[in-house]
C-alpha cells in the first residue's frame, strides 16, 4: 500500500526522543497519576473493565515521583462547598414538561419509510427545524416507541434549557484552579472527559439510595465509550450495545435545591426508584461537563450537588449522542426530515453520527493532499459562492459520474467525482469491528447518499463537479440481501 | 533501536520505560490526532490521554493482533471520536476514519528513510525544508514554527502544503 506522505514523513523521523519534550514530561506526569491512583471508588462501574492493579504494582518507581509532590498542592485543590445560591431571585424560571403530540402517522412517504409529524413545545432533535421524522427502514420501532422518543428528547432538551437558566456555568471556575495547580490542568483534561469514562458525564438516573448527605443514582449508559475498547478487536461504537449500569454518589450541597413539576419542593420528597436530574458543582462554581474526580495524589475530590430535578424522562428513549443514555437501537432509527441547505425544494434526513464519507474536501487539513484538492478555494473567500446540500439514492455509477434521484425522486442530479472513489471505496476490506462490516459493504445502486458541496448561486445545481465537492458520503445502505441499513 | 515488544515486555516485567514509548511516538500521534480534530491543543491533550490509556490497558495489548504504535493512534482515533461527539460534529466524527488512514503509522525501510531525507534536505527553499522538519520531526506546532520564523501561521501552512508538493514529486 502506498503510504501517504504524510505518512512517509512520520515515519522517517528516526529520532524523536527530544523532539517536544514537555509533551512528554507532561505525559509522563500523566501516566505517574493514574498508575498511583486508588479511588476510582463509586465512579467505576459496578463490573469495571479497567483492570490496573497489576500494572500499578509494578510502576513504584512513577509512584514515588508522584508522591513526592508537595502536600499543600492535595490541599489546595480540596474542593470547598461553602456558598449559597438564591433561589428566590429565580423563582420565575420552572421546569415544565413540554408537550408532544404526533398529529400525523403516514405509513409510506415519498421515501417508502413510515413517517410522523409532530407538534412539540420545544424543537426537534437533530435537524434544527423540521418536525417530520421517519424509520429506518431497518428498524422495527413501534409507534409507541417513537413517541417515547419525541416526548423524552424534548424533556431532556428542555430541561437542560431550565438548568442552564437556573444554574448558569462558569467556565472560568476551572482555570482559575488549573492557573494554581497544574496537576489539575491534567486531571481538567483526563478526569474530566466522557472518554476515560462514561461516568464523568453521569448526571441522570434513578435514585438508589439517598440521605441528607449523599445520593447515588444509576443509569444505563450505551456503547460509545470508544477509548475504552482499547482492544482493537472489540466492535467500534458497541462497547455497551445493551446499556450498561453505571452508578454514583455525589454529596448534596447543604442548601441543596430540590425541582419536580415547575416547582420547589423538599429533599424527603425524593425517594429511590426516582429519576433525578442533579447539577453539580465545585467550589460553587455550577459545572455540567468538566467533574472533577481526583486530586493530585489521586484522592476523590468530592464535589457537591447543587441541584436536584425530579423528571419523569425515561433516559432509553433520549436521542441525544452525547449523553450516551438512549439506546442506539431505538433513537437511532429515527431521522428528521427538513429541506436540503441551499435546495429547500429537495429534502434531507439527519441522523445521527452514521455517515461514512467516501471523498470530501477539507481545508482544515493540511496533511491530507487528497482531501484538500478538491474543495473549491474560493468558496470562503467569495461570498456569492455558497454550500448546498442534497441527498439522493443512487441510480447509475460510470467510473466517477454517479447519477442520482433526490428523496422522493422529484429530480435527478449528477456529481462528477475527482477520483474513481467509489471503486476505491469499494475494494475488499478487512473486516473486523461492526464498523467494519458497513463499511464492507461499499457504495451501490439505492444508496442513500449525502453531498455537500460550494457553488454559485447561478451554476447549477444539480451538476456538481469534483472542485465543488466538500462531501460524498453514505447515508443508508444496500445490504446483502436487498435490504436498507444505516442511520 | 530497541524493538517496542522489547520495551512493552519490560514495562509489564516492572521496568520504569514507558517513557521510551511516549519519545518514540509522540511526534506523529499529535499530527495524527491534530489531523482528526483541528486544533493543536486538543491533538495535544487527545495524544495524551491515548498514552495514557494505552498504558493503563498495556496489559491486556496483543501484539500478534497489531503493533503498540498502531493500536496506540487506534486509540486516539477513538478519543478523537468521542471528542468531535461531544462538540455534535456529526459529520465529521463519522469521517474521522477516513482522515485518521491518511496519518497512520507506516513502517519503511532504512534506505526509504535515506530517500525522504535526502528529498527534505533538497526541499527549497530552505523555509520548505525548515518547515518539514520542525513540523514532522521536532515536533512544534504551525504557531511554534510560525513564531520561530516570524511569518503569519497560514505562510507555514502554506510552506507545508507546497513543499509536500515537492516531496510527492520526488518520491513518486
Amino acid at each position: 500500500m502506498k503510504h501517504t506522505i504524510d505518512q512517509q514523513l512520520i515515519a522517517a523521523n528516526s529520532d524523536s526522543n527530544h523532539a517536544n519534550e514537555k509533551f512528554v514530561a507532561r505525559t509522563m506526569q500523566a501516566v505517574a497519576k493514574v498508575g498511583t491512583a486508588e479511588t476510582f471508588n463509586n465512579l467505576v462501574p459496578k463490573d469495571s473493565v479497567i483492570k490496573k492493579e497489576t500494572l500499578r504494582m509494578k510502576v513504584h518507581n512513577l509512584r514515588l515521583r508522584f508522591n513526592s509532590l508537595p502536600r499543600a498542592v492535595a490541599i489546595a485543590i480540596i474542593i470547598g462547598s461553602t456558598g449559597t445560591v438564591g433561589a428566590a431571585a429565580y423563582a420565575t424560571y420552572r421546569w415544565i414538561v413540554p408537550k408532544v403530540t404526533i398529529t400525523n402517522v403516514q405509513q409510506n412517504n415519498d421515501d417508502n419509510k413510515k413517517q410522523y409529524t409532530v407538534n412539540s413545545q420545544c424543537g426537534d432533535f437533530r435537524s434544527g427545524k423540521a418536525l417530520q421524522y421517519e424509520i429506518s427502514k431497518s428498524s422495527s420501532l413501534t409507534d409507541q416507541e417513537a413517541y417515547k422518543v419525541f416526548q423524552n428528547t424534548c424533556a431532556y432538551d428542555a430541561l437542560a434549557t431550565f438548568m442552564g437558566t437556573r444554574w448558569p456555568s462558569d467556565d472560568g471556575a476551572n482555570k482559575k484552579v488549573g492557573d494554581v495547580i497544574t496537576q489539575y490542568n491534567y486531571l481538567n483534561t483526563f478526569a474530566g472527559s466522557t472518554a476515560a469514562n462514561p461516568i464523568f458525564g453521569l448526571t441522570i438516573g434513578k435514585v438508589t439510595a439517598i440521605s441528607p448527605t449523599t445520593v447515588t443514582f444509576s443509569t444505563l449508559l450505551y456503547s460509545v465509550d470508544n477509548s475504552a475498547h482499547a482492544d482493537p478487536s472489540k466492535p467500534y461504537r458497541d462497547y455497551y450495545p445493551n446499556g450498561k449500569e453505571f452508578s454514583r454518589t455525589l454529596m448534596l450541597a447543604p442548601n441543596v435545591e430540590v425541582w419536580a413539576n415547575g416547582q420547589q419542593i423538599k429533599l424527603a420528597d425524593v425517594k429511590p426508584g426516582d429519576t433525578i436530574q442533579v447539577v453539580t458543582r465545585t467550589q460553587n462554581k455550577i459545572q455540567y461537563y468538566e467533574d472533577i474526580k481526583q486530586n493530585a495524589l489521586g484522592e476523590q475530590i468530592t464535589f457537591d450537588v447543587a441541584g436536584i430535578i425530579k423528571t419523569d424522562i425515561d433516559t432509553k428513549y433520549v436521542a441525544d449522542d452525547a449523553a450516551q443514555i438512549g439506546d442506539p437501537k431505538i433513537v437511532n432509527a429515527l431521522a428528521g426530515i427538513g429541506p436540503c441547505d441551499g435546495n429547500p425544494q429537495y429534502s434531507c434526513v439527519s441522523v445521527s453520527n452514521q455517515a461514512f464519507g467516501i471523498v470530501y474536501g477539507h481545508d482544515d487539513s493540511p496533511a491530507q493532499d487528497k482531501l484538500n484538492k478538491y474543495l473549491r478555494k474560493d468558496i470562503t473567500d467569495d461570498k456569492k459562492v455558497k454550500y448546498f446540500r442534497l441527498h439522493g439514492r443512487v441510480t447509475a455509477i460510470n467510473g466517477t459520474h454517479v447519477t442520482l434521484e433526490t428523496r422522493g425522486k422529484k429530480a435527478s442530479f449528477t456529481v462528477d467525482l475527482p477520483y474513481d472513489a467509489i471503486a476505491e471505496y469499494n475494494q475488499p476490506k478487512p473486516v473486523v469491528t461492526d464498523l467494519d462490516r458497513s463499511r464492507a459493504l461499499g457504495v451501490t445502486t439505492g444508496d442513500l447518499i449525502e453531498v455537500v458541496y460550494g457553488q454559485t448561486t447561478e451554476e447549477n445545481h444539480l451538476a456538481i463537479k469534483p472542485g465543488d465537492l466538500e462531501l460524498f458520503a453514505v447515508i443508508e445502505q444496500t445490504q446483502p440481501d436487498g435490504s436498507l441499513a444505516k442511520y | 533501536m530497541m524493538n517496542e515488544n522489547e520495551i512493552i515486555n519490560a514495562i509489564r516485567d516492572g521496568a520504569d520505560r514507558y517513557e521510551e514509548l511516549v519519545k518514540r511516538y509522540h511526534v506523529g500521534l499529535i499530527i495524527h490526532s491534530e489531523q482528526l480534530v483541528g486544533g493543536r491543543d486538543d491533538a495535544e491533550d487527545i495524544a495524551q490521554e491515548a498514552f495514557v490509556r494505552a498504558y493503563l490497558q498495556l496489559e491486556h495489548f496483543d501484539s500478534d493482533k497489531a503493533r503498540f504504535s498502531t493500536w496506540l493512534y487506534r486509540i486516539a482515533t477513538n478519543l478523537a471520536i468521542d471528542h468531535l461527539r461531544k462538540q455534535k460534529h456529526k459529520v465529521q466524527v463519522a469521517d474521522i476514519e477516513l482522515l485518521a488512514e491518511a496519518t497512520m503509522p507506516a513502517y519503511i525501510e532504512e534506505e526509504e528513510k535515506l530517500q525522504i531525507h535526502k528529498a527534505v534536505t533538497g526541499l527549497m527553499p530552505p523555509e520548505y525544508r525548515k518547515a518539514i522538519e520542525a513540523y514532522y520531526w521536532h515536533g512544534k506546532s504551525y504557531q511554534e514554527i510560525a513564531d520561530e520564523a516570524g511569518v503569519p501561521l497560514n505562510t507555514i501552512r502554506t510552506w507545508l502544503r507546497r513543499a509536500k508538493l515537492q516531496l510527492k514529486e520526488e518520491l513518486s
